[in-house]
């Protein structure tokens, strides 16, 4: 096997689409800044809470502070901010997010203003802070402790599932007129907060875009299972920038109509990531490694691509009844189902939602191999991969390796047992073909 | 009839130290073990010079080599390079065709992997960036006791009342084994203590890959018949164990150059 040298933190990207996602990340942080000039509101707020399309219709400018993290990692402008964290008193076992927040929140107040030569022009000073209780605890948590550094008001909302063996008929609506009430909760603190109220048809107007962004995406995924791979995982890790970050606006629906039409032309013209596709690899899980995304490039350097990825597209296109007629109501509709998704399927084979996925992607999308991605201080993405591997393997052989490190924090990393690791598992698969 | 057999090399370039293994028809003619040091290229270049001195051969009579370990990239000479689980794996299958467990305690990590009956990886697992799970954390524990490597497993062995650590973390094991010390504790019993909480990190990664006899174990590990006890009792099994266990991946590779197989 013969190994290259690599210097670079971000990866080659495969797509036309995924080289532009650099400037939405950029608009984002300039968004936000330009709107604290011209006097709007503010906010800090955590992706994938289900109620992006409620701030959008409050116009108010959103600031995902987990961003912000994972774009300090990928320009290695983390370590100061980690370091003031952990200086603070935050242990380093605490989610790196989060640390990354925190330090940055708290050198700004140390110095008065954003740090000098912060990415992006670092974070404006919020008007509030919207957690949520949605993947993990430190989302609901971090932003009550930024109110060590920001005398700003915070809300934080629940957002629930049931476990997988509940009856879903019989809990249902319990589950969704609790989440409509948590929405509700949000809503009215916004409204005290900007002092407008919240219009329901400009709701629905959010969640119309940020719908129709979302099966395009949807249908970008499904072409991936073309050979060869017309897009690589570290192209998704890219373009969820538009779905996760402006979902209920026309830009999110206008990038991802491009994405499709990009994707479905290489597609039909069989161009793939790279010339050879030996090896299509599947990530299984765990946040990405935002501080060495060339990884996936020297994957690909011995002919391994990642045609498909669990994270950071949590969930297919649910339809919500069409006798739901109000907004809120649709949110928690929305939400609930895409929880459930896949019980059904779960309770029928190996008991797990997430292992049902996992299957359904090897088997659609020819998958050779799963990697996994631990990450030291993401529990919610990291505990569990081991028993996913676990029950994978009763139904199907093929080799899986799980690579640690953290998502931001480069000090849990070690290049030299990833290159050990990479080669070895490479070495399986063409065992295995060779078998 | 002697010009017509071929010979390759194996150059196992570790962060201890670097190992050479000659073989012709996997029949192992010649082995050369050195500190790594501050140049791996130099080490390597070394070893490798020394197996051919020592079967009375010249470079160019070499028809393949490959090299692997953690500083494999840094081979001066032109080679194939082949990660070391690989290599550990066919080393392992040459020597004990029974194997279907191989582990490897090295100065760095811990490697252990399923093997198929051809020698071929299955799946595999490295212990994490952690000095606990290495052979590292015998080298921090010998060093406070003032033991020399060579004799860490003849003494522990000599233990009746193994010390129980209450971390898996070498850097808080080398404070506790000093508390140890001052309490009274005796070196034997400390090493024991140190095997033991090293085959419970090691006996998790063999589990994970679905353990099946036969278990070998490599690498500078299998030196210490202390660790190769406290191993085969965590797991319940017996464990093999090669004749030079620290250059058995350097012998992996010998073989796989000879093989040359598609990887």
């Amino acid at each position: 096997m013969e190994q290259k040298e690599q210097t670079k933190t971000t990866a080659v990207k495969g797509t036309d689409m995924a080289r532009k996602v650099r400037g939405l990340v950029k608009n984002i942080y300039r968004s936000a800044h330009e709107a604290k000039a011209q006097g709007k509101k503010v906010a800090y707020m955590m992706v994938s809470s289900q109620y992006d399309e409620i701030i959008r219709a409050m116009d108010v400018v959103p600031i995902p502070t987990e961003n912000y993290a994972g774009l300090c990692a990928a320009k290695r402008e983390m370590d100061r901010f980690l370091l003031k964290a952990e200086a603070d008193g935050y242990s380093q076992v605490l989610c790196s997010y989060a640390r990354i927040g925190l330090g940055f929140d708290s050198l700004r107040k140390e110095l008065g203003g954003i740090p000098e030569g912060a990415p992006d022009g670092g974070m404006p000073t919020p008007d509030m802070m919207l957690g949520s209780s949605a993947v993990c605890d430190p989302r609901y948590k971090w932003f009550q402790a930024a109110g060590r550094y920001l005398d700003v008001p915070t809300y934080s909302i629940d957002v629930v599932w049931p476990p997988v063996d509940a009856d879903l008929k019989a809990v249902r609506d319990h589950y969704i007129q609790y989440q409509k009430e948590q929405f509700q909760g949000l809503i009215s603190f916004m409204e005290q907060q900007t002092g407008k109220k919240l219009n329901k048809e400009r709701l629905w107007e959010t969640i119309r875009l940020s719908d129709e962004a979302w099966r395009l995406w949807y249908e970008i995924d499904r072409m991936r299972v073309a050979i060869p791979s017309p897009m690589p995982a570290q192209d998704h890790f890219s373009v969820m920038v538009a779905g996760y970050y402006y979902p209920g606006m026309q830009e999110a629906v206008d990038f991802y109509q491009s994405l499709y039409d990009e994707v479905k032309y290489k597609v039909e013209n069989k161009i793939g990531v790279i010339p050879d596709e030996k090896y299509r690899i599947l990530y299984g899980g765990g946040l990405p490694p935002w501080h060495t995304l060339w990884i996936f490039n020297y994957f690909e350097s011995f002919g391994a691509v990642f045609a498909i990825e669990r994270q950071y597209r949590a969930y297919d296109p649910v339809e919500v009844p069409s006798s739901v007629k109000d907004p809120v109501e649709f949110l928690a509709w929305r939400s609930f189902l895409r929880a459930t998704q896949f019980y059904e399927k779960a309770r029928a084979n190996s008991g797990n939602p997430t292992v049902e996925r996992l299957l359904g992607m090897i088997d659609r999308y020819a998958i050779d191999g799963v990697v996994f991605h631990a990450c030291r201080s993401c529990r919610a993405t990291t505990i569990g991969q081991v028993h996913y591997k676990n029950i994978l393997g009763r139904y199907t052989d093929i080799p899986m390796m799980q690579l640690v490190s953290d998502m931001v924090d480069l000090r849990d990393y070690s290049e030299a047992q990833w290159k050990a690791q990479i080669g070895a598992f490479i070495e399986t698969l063409a065992g295995r073909s060779a078998r | 009839m002697k010009d017509y057999i071929k010979y390759y090399a194996g150059v196992d370039i570790g962060s201890v130290s670097i190992k050479a293994a000659l073989v012709s028809n996997r029949r192992l003619i010649a082995t050369k073990l050195v500190a790594s040091g501050a140049s791996y290229k130099d080490a390597a270049q070394k070893v490798l010079y020394s197996v051919l001195v020592q079967a009375g051969l010249d470079a160019e009579r070499l028809s393949g080599i490959v090299v692997t370990g953690l500083g494999s990239e840094s081979a001066p000479f032109p080679a194939r390079q082949i990660s070391d689980i690989s290599c550990q794996a066919m080393g392992c299958h040459y020597l004990f065709p029974s194997a279907r467990t191989v582990i490897n305690i090295g100065g760095q990590f811990t490697k252990v992997a399923k093997i198929t009956p051809q020698g071929r990886v299955v799946d595999f697992l490295m212990s994490e960036k952690c000095a606990a799970g290495s052979g590292r954390f015998l080298q921090v524990i010998a060093r406070i006791l003032h033991v020399t490597l060579e004799n860490i497993g003849p003494l522990s062995l000599q233990s009746r009342e193994p010390v129980e650590f209450s971390t898996n973390c070498a850097v808080f094991a080398e404070s506790e084994t000093v508390s140890r010390i001052a309490e009274g504790a005796r070196a034997e019993d400390i090493l024991a203590g140190v095997h033991r909480a090293m085959a419970i990190k090691v006996a998790m990664l063999v589990k994970g890959v679905k353990m099946e006899p036969d278990v070998v174990l490599m690498g500078g590990g299998g030196e210490d018949a202390g660790l190769v006890l406290a191993i085969g009792e965590a797991l319940g099994t017996r464990i093999l164990v090669p004749e030079q266990p620290r250059v058995s991946t350097a012998y992996g590779a010998a073989c796989l150059a000879e093989l040359d197989l598609a990887l």
